[in-house]
């Protein structure tokens, strides 16, 4: 194919390609403008050539205020920093389009700069979207503060009447009030009690805010694990007692210091031995076991002999407000918020909880794993 | 004034401790009062900040449990007032606040305070808390 056939033949894919294609000279005259580009804009061929683009298909100001003149002026004498550029465009009818080009300096005899080529594709779409996202992220962003604010003010607000629920029925039980008859007792226990569940339920609440948020900071520090574990059952001791329910624990040698948050291990511990004197029919047995799961973990678990976890119910068992119906459940002894947070607790720390449980009336075993060096 | 400072000390009788209360709730004014009372102590209740910084321009109490959120003038103001005056230097100053979050307690620690109960309160564990200041 002779020279002159291959121009043609260039000069028609340049014409008729799907992209914008035109070329301004370095005052921002247009010299080139293809078909699409023409289709693209609305104008005809004679309309734009010779035309500067300010004015045109730019406009001297973007939507956000920019100040396109500006740019186009910066873009002659600054060519390089334009070979990739997303700008806002102007249609003839007035409306706004965003416009992704690639720039080329096309160079005179002399080296000197004559025109650019400007190579176009329409992002408008891709734009709007990447706008919906960001306002879609500053509204889930506001609406977080909000919650996380709203939170705080209603722990505030519903710890002040429950200092008068609380702090008052403990008042009556106090020798100077004088004695009150059985049932009296009884009622203000259960007021007392009520007061208690609802407090557990506002901490927890806020808990689980805090770590779905991201909020939530472990204070790591070095304590004994072992003592922690026994300590723990002291305060279910006398609740087993009272049930004819057996404590024991299993607890491999070597098993000391450990560098977690205190605190949230001894909240996670204290949850799964409720949980399990929740559902251990008078007489049964609970115990924790605990050992080296190879160099880099510890493994707790806290067993039963209680009712087990039915097939059906397994999904349930980590959910948040779930609690398993049944007869052995025993009132206001938790909170339904419990397990959740004690696997957030442990996951926060790099370990992993689960449970195992071969079914109805089997028992369970709950079980966590904690790195040796968190943090 | 010290005289009159001394003179209400010795009135205070025998070693019965003074524990100023300052809580604009009225019923947690009422348990917090009553609490104090049946376990020994004389009681000097303030209903504000600034009737708080009052009272204590006539009489130093051992200890004051102050509420955060105060008309008026806020626990941590009062606080500031209580440290400018030298004759309350040994005044054990404690917390008391619904605002339990780790950057309130943490505020409150910063501010000087002596401790931080949160509300609502544990009444044998305050009792003890406080009796382990006064010692």
């Amino acid at each position: 194919m002779s020279g002159n056939g291959l121009k043609i033949e260039y000069s028609e894919l340049v014409e008729n390609a799907n992209s914008i294609i035109l070329r301004m000279d370095m005052k921002g005259n247009v010299t080139y403008f293809n078909r699409h580009a023409r289709e693209f804009f609305g104008y005809k061929l004679e309309e734009i050539l010779g035309k500067n683009v300010v004015g045109t298909i730019v406009a001297p100001t973007d939507t956000s205020g920019r100040d396109l003149k500006a740019m186009i002026d910066d873009m002659a004498l600054h060519p390089s920093s334009y070979v990739n550029n997303e700008n806002e465009n102007m249609l003839r009818g007035g409306a706004r389009v965003w416009i992704a080009w690639t720039n080329k300096t096309i160079l005179d005899e002399d080296g000197r700069a004559k025109e650019i080529l400007c190579i176009g594709n329409n992002i408008t779409r891709l734009k709007q979207a990447e706008e919906e996202i960001l306002k879609a992220k500053e509204a889930a962003e506001s609406a977080n503060k909000a919650k996380s604010s709203f939170l705080a003010n209603m722990s505030h607000e519903l710890r002040t009447p429950l200092n008068a629920i609380i702090g008052f029925s403990e008042l009556m039980k106090e020798d100077g009030v004088g004695r009150l008859n059985e049932k009296q007792e009884e009622y203000i226990d259960y007021i007392h009690e009520s007061g208690k569940h609802l407090l557990s339920l506002i901490n927890d609440i806020l808990d689980l805010s805090k770590v779905e948020s991201g909020k939530m900071v472990l204070e790591l520090g070095k304590f004994d694990l072992k003592a922690l574990l026994e300590k723990s059952l002291v305060f279910v001791k006398e609740k087993a007692a009272k049930h004819g329910i057996a404590l024991s624990t299993d607890i491999e040698e070597g098993i000391g210091a450990v560098k977690a948050d205190e605190r949230k291990v001894k909240q996670v511990v204290f949850n799964l031995l409720s949980n399990s004197m929740k559902f251990t029919p008078d007489g049964g047995k609970i115990g924790i076991n605990a050992r080296k799961a190879g160099d880099k973990e510890i493994s707790v678990c806290v067993w039963d002999t209680g009712i087990g976890i039915d097939e059906k119910d397994r999904s349930k068992v980590f959910s948040e407000f779930e609690q398993i119906d049944s007869e052995y459940s025993r009132k206001y002894a938790g909170t339904g918020l419990g397990m959740p947070l004690s696997k957030k607790f442990v996951e926060l720390h790099g370990g992993k909880m689960w449970f195992e449980s071969e079914g109805k009336g089997k028992g369970a075993r709950f079980c966590f794993t904690l790195p040796l060096n968190v943090g | 004034m010290i005289s009159s400072i001394m003179n209400n000390k010795m009135m205070t009788s025998g070693d019965k401790k003074t524990v100023m209360v300052v809580e604009d709730e009225p019923l947690n004014m009422r348990l917090t009062v009553d609490l104090l009372e049946m376990n020994g102590f004389n009681v000097l209740s303030c209903i504000d900040g600034s009737s708080a910084v009052e009272t204590l321009k006539q009489a130093v109490p051992d200890l004051i449990l102050l509420d955060i959120n105060l008309p008026k003038m806020n626990g941590f103001e009062v606080r500031k007032k209580i440290r400018e005056d030298s004759r309350l230097d040994k005044v054990k100053v404690i917390a008391l606040s619904a605002s339990v979050m780790r950057e309130d307690e943490e505020r409150v620690r910063a501010a000087g305070f002596d401790d931080f109960i949160p509300k609502p309160i544990d009444t044998k564990g305050l009792i003890k808390k406080i009796k382990d200041h006064l010692s």
